[in-house]
This record gives structure tokens, sequence and C-alpha cells, in this order.
């Protein structure tokens, strides 16, 4: 007999073997973000009045990198739902919490591995001042793409429909990458624009892996790591409870 | 079949919208038979077992696995269930290896065992040899194969097959009705859900007839089959002349419905042939007729399920 434990090693092990089916999927994406610092990053630097902007831009996105890929996994549930697999993956002898913190884990690890040339290269880049606070900054990125599959997940469960996700996805890109510090600092932001980049979870992703790579930052690293664990928590919770009510029992379609 | 019931399905009921899908089920399956649901597409086949499974809700009424009941212990229920469902529930880019021992981990398999139990399943559903293509790569009648492996790796207390042969070959299909009597052989209570006539007959020990989301009919197919009457029809071809007492005598016996003499050929029809065959052909000989032939027809399921709903089951109207 399986424990839970058990149950949501397999969970997180299928989502991440998953990843290796995206091979060339995961190629382009690396290519983009290098052509994305060494081009536009390198040619923006030299239009902007922050001092060492390059920098700034490579750590901001990468964690814009890491949040689009944490939320990929809405994408594979979706297709998951047209094949399926979700009905089947509902009548496994699985608990229906251990799927979905598996699938949140999953997500979120994988995105992590997905991500790990890019990081690589950021931190071959700007290079590593002290271990100890990249690490540290690394459990504030661990946790944005937890809650991030979190979300994806959620999402997905709620709308159940491809082109619906699709729309909402692209919306929430839009405003969350752009309402944040992934790009330009906040005190470049219109006031009210500021406001709201407090409450992105990317914006305390993005401080806090500057600050991990000892760039200067705009946040507190223990109020944003904070933030980012809450964010994490409330996405799963919520991802859980509404993944239990729309499926458990209810099927996918 | 021990007589222990091991579902008991109450008032089960499930709707889409206003549209009633299964209305009102009350059945009980015992534990190791083979229970056959059979019923055109959209009799809600389908929709039961769903329910059975914890992936739909019931809308009104339970069901109880084992003693377990389907709302309020799911998760109890799953460790009992494995369904192989209608359509095949695979990723496209997974291949039937990787889809097969994943399925084989989650049902408790461990390393080297996972591999073998997947390998000998594989090879006895000739799938061996597709094993690393990817799933949109093969077949309908592959991906069917995919969809049962599952089921026969993880051989669980009650299997649950939902039109296992459809899209599959003839000598697939006899393979694959060898293996589900072999589960049921080995302890597992199987519920089979099809619209294939001989599949439910030759496999089930019990079939319900299932039409518009009720049933309509409930027994093992030679019950059913009694339950028409004048079902059964007995033909004899006699070359001597047949006298007026004979036939007085084969209306007398309680099965029979109706007797037609047409030239040297007697129709009788009645039900439970098999008992009334050799008292009928003992009467003939006793009184001197000379039989040439006898032939014997029995209903078919499709007859019994005309007799019930008044649709013939091949239209599926």
């Amino acid at each position: 007999m399986r424990t839970f434990i058990d149950h949501l090693v397999l969970v997180v092990e299928r989502d991440l073997r998953m990843l290796l089916q995206y091979k060339l999927f995961l190629v382009l994406r690396w290519l983009w973000f290098f052509m994305q610092v060494v081009i536009f990053g390198l040619a923006i630097s030299y239009l902007v009045v922050v001092s060492d902007y390059i920098n700034y831009y490579a750590a901001g996105i990468y964690v814009a990198t890491l949040y689009s890929t944490s939320m990929f996994i809405a994408f594979d549930i979706q297709e998951e739902a047209e094949h399926g697999v979700v009905d089947y993956l509902l009548s496994l002898p699985i608990n229906r919490r251990v799927l979905i913190v598996g699938r949140a884990i999953g997500g979120g690890l994988r995105s992590i591995l997905a991500t790990l040339p890019p990081l690589i290269f950021v931190l071959i880049m700007i290079g590593v001042r002290d271990i100890l606070t990249l690490l540290y900054a690394s459990i504030g990125l661990l946790l944005l793409s937890f809650g991030m599959a979190g979300l994806a997940i959620t999402i997905v469960s709620v709308l159940k429909s491809g082109d619906k996700v699709d729309i909402l996805l692209g919306a929430i890109d839009a405003f969350i990458i752009r309402l944040s510090t992934v790009f330009y600092p906040r005190a470049f932001m219109p006031p009210y624009y500021s406001a709201i980049s407090v409450l992105n979870p990317l914006t305390h992703a993005s401080e806090l892996f500057r600050w991990g790579l000892g760039l200067p930052s705009e946040g507190d690293p223990i109020f944003s790591l904070f933030i980012l664990l809450a964010f994490m928590l409330s996405m799963t919770t919520v991802g859980i409870l509404l993944y239990e009510r729309r499926m458990e029992g209810g099927g996918w379609t | 079949m021990d007589g222990s019931v091991a579902v008991r399905v109450i008032d089960l009921t499930k709707y889409y919208g206003k549209f009633l899908a299964v209305d009102h089920i009350n059945l009980e399956i015992y534990d190791r038979e083979i229970f056959g649901f059979l019923g055109p597409n959209g009799a809600g086949k389908t929709t039961t077992l769903l329910m059975l499974t914890t992936v739909l809700r019931p809308s009104e009424g339970n069901a109880y696995i084992y003693g377990y009941d389907i709302k309020g212990h799911p998760d109890k229920v799953r460790q009992f269930i494995g369904m192989a469902f209608q359509d095949p529930k695979l990723y496209w880019i997974h291949t039937p290896y990787e889809i097969l021992l994943w399925h084989a981990k989650v049902c408790g398999y461990r390393g080297a065992k996972a591999k073998e139990v997947v390998e000998d399943v594989l090879k006895s559903l000739d799938m061996f040899e597709a094993r690393k293509k990817r799933a949109f790569e093969l077949s309908g009648g592959m991906r069917k194969r995919v969809e049962i492996a599952k089921i026969f790796i993880q051989k669980p207390r009650l299997a649950i097959f939902d039109e296992p042969t459809t899209q599959i070959d003839v000598s697939g299909k006899h393979k694959i009705w060898d293996m589900i009597k072999a589960l049921r052989d080995e302890g597992s209570t199987i519920i089979l859900a099809t619209n294939e006539l001989y599949e439910a007959d030759i496999l089930s020990d019990r079939v319900a007839i299932i039409y518009r989301g009720r049933i309509a009919a409930l027994g093992t197919p030679r019950e059913l089959k009694d339950t028409i009457p004048g079902g059964d029809v007995l033909e004899i071809e006699f070359a001597s002349p047949l006298p007026n007492s004979v036939l007085v005598d084969i209306e007398a016996f309680k099965q029979v419905q109706r007797v037609v003499v047409e030239d040297s050929r007697l129709e009788i029809y009645l039900n439970e042939v098999e008992k009334v065959l050799p008292r009928v052909v003992s009467l003939l000989i006793e009184r001197g007729v000379s039989v040439k032939s006898v032939h014997m027809r029995e209903p078919s399921l499709d007859d019994v399920f005309m007799h019930y709903t008044g649709a013939r089951l091949r239209e599926g109207e």
C-alpha cells in the first residue's frame, strides 16, 4: 500500500518527467532569454538613467521567465483535461489533496529546473557575492514558482476552458509583469502603479533575487520572503479548495 | 461469486443541468461476479460508472463499495476501484510504457517488480513492440489496449471496464474477454458496461439492461431471456404423421406458449427450452413419431432489450 508521501512523490515525478517532453520548447525559451538579455537588455541599458541597468534587467527578466514557466502547468492540465486524463487522475487511489499539492510542487520544481540555464547565465553574468544571501533569495524564487503553479491550477480548475484560460493568463501576464519591479524600479512608477506593485509577488521575488545577487534592491528581504510564503500558501490552499469543489465528484466536464 | 455484496447502489441519480442522465438506480453487485451494464450509447452507463468511481458526484442517492459510501469516503472507495475508460485517457506525448509504469507505481508496485508487471501485461496484450511509441502514434485499438492494460496491472478488487473491446479486432476481443474472466477468477469483481450483445451474453454472470437512465431489467442472461413469453423456439421436422393427441400433450407443458404445425414441421414457442426439449422428444418417440431433425433457437439479449424497452439495442433507439 502506497503512503501519502509515496503518492506525492509520484505526482511530482510525473510533472517533472513531463518537462523532458518539451525539449525544443525549453531550448527556444532559453534562446529567447539570452537574446532578450544580450540584445534588448544591453541596448536598453544605454537608454536608461539607472546605473548597471543590464544587471537589474537580467535579474528581473529571470523572475519573469520563472513566473511564465510556472504558469505553463495550466496549459498542461488544460490539455490533459481535453484528453480526458484529468478524469483518469481523479479515479486513481490518490487523495485529491495530495494530487493538487503534488501538482503545485511538481509545477514549481520543474519551473526551477526549466529555468536553470538562464539562472546560471545570470549568476555568471552578475556574479555571486554571498552564497547565503543567494540561497535565501532562492527560497523566495521557489515559493514564487510553487505559488504561481498553484495559481495556474486554480485558474484552470475554475475555468475548465482552453480559450478562457488562454485569455485570462494573457491578461494576468500583461498586468502582473508590468505592475511589478521586473523591468523598472518603483521610484520610476506613478504613485498608484507603485502602490499596486507592492502587492505583486513578482515585485518581491525580483527585489529578493536582486538582493541575493548583491544588486541594489528596494525591498526588505524578510518582508518579501514573508509575502512570497503567504502567496504560496494562499494560492495552494485556494487551489486545493477550488480543485476539490470543482473536481471532487464534479468531473472535468 | 460468493453472494456477499460488493456494490450496493441506492437511488443513484445524476442530473446534467435539467437533463436526467441516471434515474434512481437501485442494484446490488455480488463479490467476484461479472456484472454487465447493457444499453445503447447515452443510456447512462458511463455516468453511473463515473459516479461509482467518485469522478462524478451523484445528484441524489448513494452507493456503497465494499461498505464505503462514494459521497462520504471517496478516498477509501478509490482504494478498491480501477476503471478502464471508454475513451482511452492517455496524454498524447507519453508512451504506453511510461503511462503504465507510472500507473503501476501508483497502484503499489515498486522498482523492478513494477517494470516486470508492466512488461508482462504489455506482452499479454500484444503491445510490447509498441511500448515506446507516443500515444498519438498509436491506432485506436492500440490506445484502447493501453487503457485496459491499466486494470490488468492494477488488479483492483472492483474492476470497471467501460466498453472494453470497442475498436479491438476479433482475436484481441477474445484475448481480453479471457483476461477479464481470469481477473475475476483471481478475486476481482467486474463491472462491464457494453453495448455489444455478444460480449454481455458470454461474459456476464448477471446483466442490467439500462435505458434512458433506468434499469429496465436485471438478471442472468438466461433469466432475462426466459422472461420473454415464448421467447425460445423449438423447431422439429418429422417424417411420419403427427397425431393430434401429441399436440395437445405438448401444449399442456406450462412452459409452452404456442404450437404451430406446418406440413412436416412443428414450431413450439416456449420458455426454458433446455428443460422441455428432452420431454418433447421423448413424447414424440413414445408416440411413434419419426423425428428427422431438432433445432433450438434462443432469444438474444437484443430480443430481451426489445421486450423491455420497445427499442432495438442495435439501433440504439
